[in-house]
């Protein structure tokens, strides 16, 4: 499913400079100063967004150079509280491997190709279609119960209380 | 990747297999491929009051011969498609007599959430004048020769979408709220009026852009199949399976048209109109996706859940926040003598689901993606609504595949 952070970040900013900030005019300065304002804070985390993950593991490898450094310098019976930090630092950094962008990529790709494949099964035998339809049908459950939860403030669910909490949809500490 | 850039500037030969693979109504497939034929050109910028008055009275000109004075030029919101503008028109009506009207110009942005004909929202609306309370239409700028897009000129209708006491709800009227006075007051009204589009009898009106499929076969079904898929394809940003594995089970199961009524395309509240003391409904609006075909279509869609909300019971559901969803069956068909076939329900059931999806999923993605609309804000606010109505199509989906 497509990811329209940028779209709603792009849209909102669209809003105020277009629509919001003409009607406001002169006669207000610090409504039109802090307007101005927020759409630059819009503007300025739509930008940033994709590289935030680039950000954190720079930031993350940086300290990790550091504290490498640090420790090596440091009496070996100093070092028990460093060298847990590092080594924790160490399998994070591994598990970071993959980038937003890719995996973004990666999950179109697989999408393209499921759909491509349900397309072609509307020729299979019944049996084998039904066996492909019946496997989306299932597994789109959990990414519509994650998009549910994840937009669930701004949604209008005619039950509300049938939404999964947002940490249980996305899993959130799973091992995967 | 490049799948999604051809989307944003689609080549002739995309456009072409489009045409090709989806045949649609004719007038549908003008403006569809008008669409996409400007898809790659520049982005909405806002239009002013000044410059919509300069057109419409450009078109005043053409269409008048006697003198007249525009004024009060404003917004009016409401909706998430169209651009709106409120106007005073003194002139001499033919009707009437000298006098001055209170006046609505609707327009396409560059690009809407919902593609529709401006001449076929004027022609039904003509048509179904004096058989339901529609507002007066006056004139149609169908190719945009006066405006900057295809635009009409109708009757200001007065009335509230819902009530100023009670009426939460959220964008564009859906999940309003009516409170239990108003909801018994406006349910039989709303169900009557809706037997009274199906049984209009159309077969002399002037309805040149709708297409007529004949009864009996299943060619008004796999028209409206043809256009929500040719737009989805046009339009989404990403796949998304469970949308092939509509189209499937929908391709499988094209029902026959038993009866060729008018289908208002999207009966719900926050489209009609209604004076609050007394609770008469006052106008139906926003027929932009009006069409000749099947009941169920509209019967369908009036149901969906998205579109109610449940009794303070906390159990019961409400058609539209009406009326409960068996109680608004018997009452149509009380009301209509028409007979509600459950497999046909079912059918335009999955196929409104598709067509919600790929409006607030596929279509707002891209219109808000090249800022092609005056709401771009709004558009991506009905974005959040997008994963309800597809977890709707999927449940739908899981008890027939």
């Amino acid at each position: 499913m497509i990811d329209h952070t940028d779209n709603d970040l792009s849209a909102a900013a669209k809003a105020l400079r277009d629509v919001v900030a003409p009607a406001l005019g002169s006669g207000n300065a610090l409504a039109s100063q802090q307007l101005k304002l927020v759409i630059e804070w819009l503007e300025f985390y739509r930008s940033r967004l994709p590289m935030v993950h680039d950000r954190q593991a720079l930031e993350l490898s940086n300290q990790l150079q550091t504290a490498e450094q640090v420790a090596c310098a440091m009496p070996s019976n100093e070092t028990v509280g460093i060298r847990s930090a590092i080594d924790e630092g160490k399998a994070t950094f591994a598990a970071l491997e993959v980038h937003p962008s890719r995996l973004r990529a990666a999950i179109g790709r697989l999408e393209e190709a499921i759909s491509g494949a349900v397309q072609r099964a509307a020729e299979f035998d019944p049996s084998q279609r039904r066996i492909i339809e019946r496997a989306v049908i299932q597994d789109t459950r959990v990414l519509l119960d994650a998009q549910r939860a994840w937009f669930l403030p701004l949604s209008v669910e005619a039950a509300p209380d049938q939404v999964p909490e947002l940490h249980t949809a996305l899993r959130v500490g799973a091992a995967w | 990747m490049d799948e999604i850039d051809l989307r944003d500037a689609p080549s002739s030969e995309f456009i072409a297999q489009m045409r090709s693979r989806f045949p649609i109504e004719a007038e549908m497939d003008r403006l569809l491929t008008r669409k996409m034929e400007r898809r790659s050109g520049p982005p909405y910028s806002m239009v002013s009051l000044a410059q919509l008055t300069d057109s419409l009275a450009a078109l005043l000109r053409s269409e008048l011969d006697e003198s007249f004075e525009l004024s009060e030029p404003r917004w009016l919101v409401g909706g998430a498609s169209k651009i709106q503008m409120r106007f005073s028109l003194r002139w001499t009506d033919p009707i009437d007599g000298p006098t001055t009207s209170d006046l609505v110009m609707r327009m396409e942005p560059t690009e809407s959430l919902n593609a529709s004909s401006r001449l076929r929202e004027f022609e039904i609306l003509r048509a179904l004048s004096g058989s339901v309370p529609v507002p007066r239409v006056y004139w149609v700028d169908a190719e945009a020769r006066w405006f900057p897009e295809p635009a009409l000129i109708y009757a200001y209708a007065h009335g509230v979408a819902k009530p100023t006491s009670t009426g939460g709800s959220g964008v564009t009227g859906i999940g309003t709220h009516f409170g239990n006075r108003l909801r018994h007051l406006l349910a039989p009204q709303f169900v009557e009026m809706l037997a009274r589009i199906h049984r209009f009898e159309h077969d002399g009106a002037a309805l040149a852009s709708l297409t007529r499929s004949p009864i009996g076969s299943t060619e008004s079904a796999q028209l409206q199949i043809n256009r929500t898929r040719r737009i989805w394809e046009e339009d989404r940003g990403a796949a998304f399976p469970i949308m092939d594995v509509a189209a499937n089970w929908l391709s499988r199961n094209v029902p026959t048209l038993d009866r060729a009524s008018v289908v208002h395309g999207d009966y719900r509240s926050g489209n009609f109109l209604f004076d609050e003391p007394s609770g008469s409904i006052t106008s139906i609006l926003d027929w932009e996706r009006a069409y000749i075909g099947d009941r169920h279509r509209d019967l369908a869609w009036t149901t969906a859940r998205v579109i109610g909300h449940l009794d303070e019971d906390g159990k019961t559901f409400l058609v539209c926040g009406l009326l409960p969803q068996e109680e608004f069956y018997e009452r149509y068909q009380q009301a209509s003598g028409l007979s509600i076939d459950p497999d046909k329900l079912r059918f335009y059931e999955i196929l409104n689901r598709y067509q919600q999806v790929q409006t607030v999923l596929g279509t707002a993605y891209r219109v808000t993606r090249l800022s092609k609309s005056h709401q771009n804000i709004v558009i991506t606010r009905l974005m959040s609504a997008a994963y309800q109505l597809a977890e709707e199509l999927r449940a739908a989906l899981d008890e027939v595949v």
